[in-house]
């Protein structure tokens, strides 16, 4: 058993401790006729609240709060079983009321935002690996500049020594737009390379109109052709894994500010026996 | 080939600054300046730029947006005119859809915002009262709903009655899978069982704010299995046995089944006897309950003369007022006053009298120690024996007096001495049953010819001696104060003063008067040496010429109908001859008015005077004099324990009594040792549930041939088959295992709540309680408002 399967049995194994007897604990409650929805929502906001200390954690490094890995193991698994303390505490159900519906739909969002993000980070990395050079997603920018000056400068050298403009004729036509920006996104979450695949051979159909001078600034060309798609899938993905929280954390602001008049309200007007 | 782009090169590597919050304005067209710009988004580079947030600072700054939406969405719920619509856990149901305001069941909503934040920490801390809590929120749900004597408690009764009940619940005995979870859920959580003291919210198991959907008494089954003891995994498999259900309880109406089915109604000339379930049992229009047809249309056709009492052995009337029969010899020889007498009276002091003479306690302790002699011979009775013999003599004569005094409502003013409560109209009306003047005027002038003056000679404290006795010389003397209202003094037109000699004019008790009108005379009847009275028909020497004289031997009289009379004025039978007809003219004949005898006469019910009693004979049933004397008795029975009441009750239940009532409808315990006759056979009130519900008319379809068979089999070994136990049904207990052929989870459906209720008793909506002034000024504002 690899190290990270151990730390999953373990921490599965946790969460399994945890949320069954939780889970018993409130089916022998309503048996008792008792409302166990005190209980998980107790624990629903104390998960919350735990769950939101970990982007404090991230923004505190320097304080000896435990390691960052540590705290992610906590969140996933924490995450996990609030996701089912909420299906305890709403049973499952699509709550009547707007203010709950809306506590319901950001609570939802919140599982759904968290599951994708442990789903791109567990996705991610191998696709970047696969795909070619790791690259710094900040440094993304300057390289494709970089390429994009590269083949222009090729494509004009190309113009000079071989008195042909067809190589400069194919840059100001797709490779000017190509280098421009981030391309293909679409297919790069999907990881397909028929873009890719479609640019070079355009590019090798250029070949028989070129001496053997002309060939070689071709294939420097599709060589950064080649590294600029690598950017693009980069981005893509990188971008991916940094976007999402863009929603994982917005609505965890807005639950946890929401969330107190809901326990206000519960505890004012439930009507559930003492 | 691969080209590698990146280098780690601390020379050549740009220096990328992700956490900070401003990036260069280059960096996006991949030109970034080496230095970057400053921590307040300053560029500090020559070529000047305009620096932009970074992607972590973007993303901060979308987070701090979400917040303060989330922060205006609240104060703006908080603050709006929704505040109610917006933080409603949902819509009410359709019974509560009618409800707009928050108050109305909520008592927080009384509040604001901060009183919201008050009562929710005050439940939390436990030092407010929970919105479940009788006082609180559940409290509102009792200014609608009236859910039994105990709302807070469960099932709505009494924690006594809970706990009396708990035991026989506890001993119905499962036999299926006992669900361990329970077990469970006792020792780790607490289990209601066994804690009548318990109060519950209402929203224990209404659960509102679901939708107008939402079945509001939709129950789990584990609920019921909370708090019983006898727990089990389904209908089939576990539940106990019905026990005697239906028939835990005696019928209200008397009626073996298995005499009347096996042998009655074969046997039966009656054309329309019943012939099947149904003639006898229908269902009731919610197809609930079967109720009977009633007696006209099931029993009539046989029994109906058993209560007219011409089809019956046995007594057909009851004898109400009577004149108990007295030893008066010894009386008279004891020299103990009570007036005149008759002699031929063998009557006992019905229970009726005793019950309306015992009104007076004086009366009452002489009724007790007169029942201990024998009145008829009274020769061995004490002198404590015969005074209360001769108070019972005054108060029957008083009551006979002040009956014909004051009317039937005298008799109704002496029970309501006995009552606690008033009798009402009604009941006045039914136990005096229209008891007619005549009839105990009739009665009172053949019993006491002289009962208006030895009342009031009694009344005013003096002696009156039996007539023939030896009157003291003080009672002779003595002078009868003057009477008071309508009482007949003895120098009125048809007074019976003995002290008068002579004058008066209808006077007929004048021992020595001659010279009376109609004295000695013209009316009398009691008179026995007197001669040639008008109207007698008493006088055993056969006088000559009497009026209206009866007598066969009379001769010559003048309304005589014997045949050997002559010269009668009416006479006119065959036998007659000369006097004043004329011999050639025919006389028609006129035969005797049959004499029927007085209970044979009263065939169609009422009131008659038969041998020194007035008597009721019933008219037919549901007649109103009986039940409302049952009634009456029962009633006092438990007010006054064993005594006239009780003795009353008895006679009316004998068998063979008349009228029959008691022997088809059971006498039930009411309240503080009452009785009750149950009238109507019983029958489900819409206003009060039991725990236990049937409705037989789904049940019809699938049954088989057999019918009611099916679930009601006839139980011939039953203490009330053949009659041995009235009360006893002589059906055998229903087995659950009819029921669970087709109660099951995929068929029929097995839910608790399917056959029991929750909430027993009277469950109701609370009455309206508009003011009638309301209601006027309602009507007013309507009249005045546009229309």
């Amino acid at each position: 058993m690899t190290r990270f399967a151990r730390r999953r049995a373990r921490n599965g194994g946790l969460v399994l401790l945890f949320l069954l007897p939780l889970g018993g604990l409130v089916y022998l409650q309503s048996l008792a006729l008792q409302d166990g929805r005190a209980l998980t929502g107790w624990l629903l906001l104390a998960a919350f609240l735990v769950l939101a200390l970990y982007n404090l954690r991230k923004k505190l490094p320097f304080l000896p709060l435990g390691a960052a890995a540590s705290w992610l193991q906590l969140h996933l698994y924490l995450g996990l079983s609030a996701a089912v303390l909420f299906l305890l505490h709403t049973r499952a159900g699509l709550p009547e009321g707007r203010y709950e519906l809306l506590l319901w739909l950001l609570s939802l969002g919140l599982f759904v935002t968290g599951a994708l993000g442990l789903l791109l980070s567990r996705l991610a990395p191998p696709a970047l690996t696969w795909h070619g050079e790791r690259i710094v997603y900040e440094r993304i920018p300057a390289l494709r500049r970089r390429l994009a000056d590269e083949v222009e400068a090729l494509a004009a050298g190309s113009v000079e020594g071989t008195a042909s403009g067809t190589i400069a004729g194919y840059h100001a036509d797709v490779l000017k737009g190509y280098f421009a920006g981030p391309r293909h996104r679409r297919h790069h979450l999907v990881r397909s390379k028929r873009p890719l695949r479609h640019l070079t051979r355009e590019i090798r159909t250029l070949e028989r109109y070129l001496t053997a001078e002309g060939r070689a600034t071709l294939s420097e060309i599709e060589e950064r052709v080649v590294a600029k798609d690598n950017l693009d899938f980069q981005e893509t993905w990188q971008g991916l894994l940094k976007l999402w929280l863009f929603l994982h954390i917005p609505l965890t602001y807005g639950a946890l500010i929401l969330i107190p008049l809901h326990v206000v309200l519960a505890y004012a007007f439930g009507a559930d026996g003492p | 080939m691969r080209r590698w782009l990146q280098s780690f090169d601390f020379r050549e590597s740009p220096y990328d600054r992700p956490n900070q919050r401003w990036v260069c304005g280059r960096a996006g067209d991949g030109r970034p300046c080496a230095a970057g710009p400053d921590r307040r988004g300053r560029c500090r580079d020559a070529a000047r730029c305009v620096p932009v947030p970074s992607l972590r600072a973007r993303r901060g700054r979308v987070a701090r947006r979400a917040a303060v939406l989330a922060v205006g969405l609240l104060a703006l719920i908080l603050g709006g005119a929704g505040l109610e619509a917006w933080l409603s856990p949902g819509p009410l149901s359709r019974s509560h859809a009618s409800i707009e305001a928050c108050a109305s069941c909520h008592e927080a909503a009384e509040t604001g915002v901060l009183g919201w934040i008050e009562t929710a920490a005050g439940r939390l801390s436990g030092s407010a009262p929970h919105a479940g809590a009788a006082d609180g929120d559940s409290g509102r749900c009792l200014t609608c709903h009236e859910p039994g004597a105990a709302p807070m408690l469960a099932h709505g009764l009494p924690e006594q009655s809970l706990r009396a009940a708990a035991p026989e619940a506890a001993s119905l005995a499962g036999g299926g899978f006992t669900p361990v979870a329970f077990d469970l859920a006792g020792r780790v959580v607490g289990l209601p069982s066994g804690m009548p003291e318990r109060t519950w919210a209402c929203a224990t198991c209404h659960r509102e704010h679901e939708g107008p959907g939402h079945d509001l008494q939709a129950m789990d089954d584990a609920a019921c299995q909370s708090c019983h003891l006898t727990r089990f995994s389904g209908f089939g498999d576990g539940h106990p046995e019905f026990g005697s259900f239906p028939f835990e309880r005696p019928p209200s109406i008397r009626f073996d089944h298995v005499e009347h089915i096996e042998r009655h109604f074969p046997e039966s000339p009656v054309a329309d006897r019943p012939a099947r379930c149904v003639d006898c049992h229908r269902p009731d229009e919610r197809g609930a309950g079967m109720r009977l047809v009633g007696f006209e249309a099931g029993c009539g056709a046989c029994h109906a003369g058993e209560i007219r009492g011409v089809s019956a052995a046995g007594p057909a009337s009851l004898a109400v007022v009577t004149l108990p029969g007295l030893d008066v010899a010894t009386l008279e020889e004891q020299g103990v006053g009570i007036g005149a007498w008759p002699a031929l009276s063998d009557r006992a002091a019905s229970p009726f009298m005793a019950l309306l003479l015992s009104a007076d306690p004086e009366v009452a302790a002489a009724l007790e120690r007169f029942r201990q002699l024998d009145p008829l011979d009274l020769r061995g009775a004490d002198e404590a024996g015969l005074a209360a013999v001769a108070t019972v003599a005054w108060a029957t004569k008083a009551l006979l007096h002040d009956l014909l005094a004051e009317g039937p409502q005298h008799l109704v003013a002496r029970l309501d001495d006995e009552r606690v409560r008033p009798l009402d109209g009604a009941m006045a009306r039914a136990l005096v049953a229209g008891l007619p003047m005549a009839a105990v005027r009739e009665a009172a002038d053949a019993w006491f010819p002289e009962l208006a003056r030895e009342v009031a000679r009694h009344r005013a404290g003096l002696p009156v001696p039996i007539p023939g006795a030896e009157p003291s010389a003080a009672g002779q003397e003595a002078e009868v104060p003057a009477p008071e209202g309508d009482e007949l003094p003895g120098d009125e037109l048809l007074g019976d003063d003995a002290s008068s000699d002579g004058g008066d004019l209808l006077a007929g008790q004048d021992p020595g008067g001659g010279e009376d009108l109609l004295g000695g005379d013209l009316l009398s009847g009691t008179d026995p040496p007197s001669e040639g009275d008008l109207l007698s028909g008493a006088d055993p020497g056969a006088g000559e010429g009497d009026l209206l004289l009866d007598t066969p031997a009379a001769a010559g009289d003048l309304l005589e109908g014997a045949p050997e009379t002559e010269g009668d004025l009416l006479g006119g039978l065959a036998g007659a001859g000369g006097g004043d007809a004329p011999a050639d003219r025919a006389e028609p004949v006129v035969p005797a008015i049959p004499a029927e005898p007085p209970e044979a006469w009263a065939a169609l019910g009422g009131w008659f005077e038969d041998y020194f009693a007035l008597a009721y004979r019933p008219a037919d049933h549901g007649d109103l004099f009986l039940k409302s004397w049952i009634e009456l008795a029962g009633t006092l029975q438990a007010e006054k324990g064993a005594g006239p009441a009780a003795a009353l009750l008895a006679e009316l239940s004998a068998e063979g009594a008349p009228g029959r009532c008691l022997g088809c409808h059971s006498l039930r315990p009411s309240g503080a040792g009452g009785l009750s006759p149950a009238w109507q056979a019983r029958r489900p009130d819409s206003q009060r549930r039991g725990f236990t519900r049937f409705r037989h008319e789904p049940h019809f379809s699938p049954l088989s041939d057999a019918g009611c068979v099916t679930c009601h089999a006839l139980d011939r070994t039953a203490a009330g088959a053949g009659a041995s136990d009235p009360d006893e049904a002589d059906f055998r207990a229903i087995e659950k295992a009819t029921c669970a052929a087709c109660h099951t989870a995929q068929a029929a459906g097995e839910s608790c709540l399917q056959c029991h209720d929750y909430h027993v008793g009277s469950v109701a909506q609370r009455p309206l309680r508009t003011p009638l002034g309301d209601a006027a000024s309602a009507e007013r504002d309507g009249d005045a408002a546009p229309r």
